[in-house]
């Protein structure tokens, strides 16, 4: 049976409208057929909003609404970046990329495992949500597949599909923070502070193990550069898009 | 509207051309693989459509996908209950739940498109 490659580009700290274009321009190379795996930072904090969300919500969050924020391509609702790892996977389409479970609790079946390897022991959510939630965070808000510690919300994630292939990223919250002090995490649930790098390692590992592809260190190509370079301009620093909604 | 007389694309949305009108919606496949469908964005009464191009953005539980268009033309009329209720999606795919009325140009046709027995094999191969 063939061995599917997926690359892991390099860590790297960044400004949201970078980061969301990098990820789009991943989400692009996976509909040409490259799957991609990448951790980032966020070189200051800042705030997501899910696709469809108003960034009414946000203005509305006296905290929060002090922040730089960026809308994401994803669905979803917002997220902090502040204390958290981000990760992102962007997969081609068909069969032989995904499996007989959805991508979105793999994804957090995979970090569970690597929070086990870190000692930190936490849950899928398996009770479905009863209400639609009409809040800001993301992390407010738990639904079946979330990554739990006592019942407390610690990964969240969200999808962008495009002809077929699948962009999913997501937030792994390390610890709390002082614009959103009712959101703790993991240091504070399981009482284990982690470092972003070794999360990193043991998500990579347990991604290896868990899909059996071969998971290869790459750089950006200079297409996906040019791309970065162009989505940053034309899309994520523009008010256009950040306040479409 | 009757599955087997429409026309399907493989990113899942149906067609059916009645004179120079295409209506467009998607799949009961489509959304089952959504599931809770919770927004939908649709163009406006006059934009043009191209085939293959993005004509509108659906949100199922944190999911945003495009909708793609099967053919060129003029959008002449949207579903505007789908911004009220979203989940008739689903409840209807092929009947209340249509998106958008195209005008197309003439000459067009949805020959290249799947046929009912067509599409279905291609799910078989998807459905997991």
């Amino acid at each position: 049976m063939e061995t599917l490659t997926c690359r892991l580009l390099p860590f790297a700290t960044a400004d949201g409208q970078h980061n969301m274009a990098a990820d789009e321009a991943l989400l692009d190379s996976a509909v040409g057929g490259i799957a991609s795996l990448r951790f980032y930072g966020w070189s200051e904090p800042t705030v997501s909003l899910g696709y469809f969300q108003p960034h009414g919500l946000l203005e509305k969050d006296k905290r929060l609404s002090r922040l730089p924020f960026v809308r994401r391509p994803s669905g979803g609702d917002a997220i902090l970046h502040h204390f958290e790892l981000t990760y992102a996977l962007a997969l081609p389409a068909g069969n032989r990329w995904c499996g007989p479970e959805p991508w979105l609790p793999r994804m957090h079946g995979i970090i569970l495992d690597a929070l086990a390897g870190c000692d930190v022991t936490a849950q899928l959510c398996t009770e479905p949500s009863k209400d639609r939630f009409q809040g800001l965070l993301c992390f407010q808000h738990v639904i079946a597949g979330d990554v739990v510690i006592g019942g407390s919300k610690v990964v969240g994630s969200a999808q962008r599909r495009r002809k077929g292939a699948t962009l999913q990223h997501g937030s792994i919250l390390l610890t709390v923070s002082a614009f959103a002090p009712l959101l703790p995490g993991i240091r504070e649930l399981s009482g284990h502070s982690l470092a972003a790098p070794p999360i990193r390692v043991a998500v990579t590992a347990a991604f290896a193990a868990n899909t059996g592809w071969d998971v290869q260190p790459a750089d950006w190509t200079d297409d996906e550069k040019r791309r970065i370079r162009e989505l940053t301009l034309t899309r994520y620093t523009q008010d256009a898009w950040n306040r479409k909604r | 509207m009757d599955p087997k007389d429409l026309r399907y694309a493989p990113s899942h949305e149906w067609s059916r051309l009645e004179g120079d009108v295409c209506t467009i919606g998607i799949t009961k496949f489509a959304c089952e693989q959504l599931t809770d469908v919770v927004y939908i964005e649709l163009p406006d009464v006059g934009d043009h459509v191209f085939t293959g191009d993005s004509f509108g953005e659906i949100e199922s539980v944190k999911a945003v996908s495009d909708l793609y268009s099967p053919v060129n033309g003029e959008v002449v009329a949207i579903n505007k209950d789908l911004e009220e209720d979203p989940g008739i999606v689903a409840k209807d795919p092929y009947g209340k739940g249509w998106m958008v009325k195209i005008k197309v140009e003439p000459g067009s046709s949805l020959d290249k498109l799947m046929t009912l027995p067509q599409y279905e094999k291609q799910i078989a191969s998807q459905d997991h």
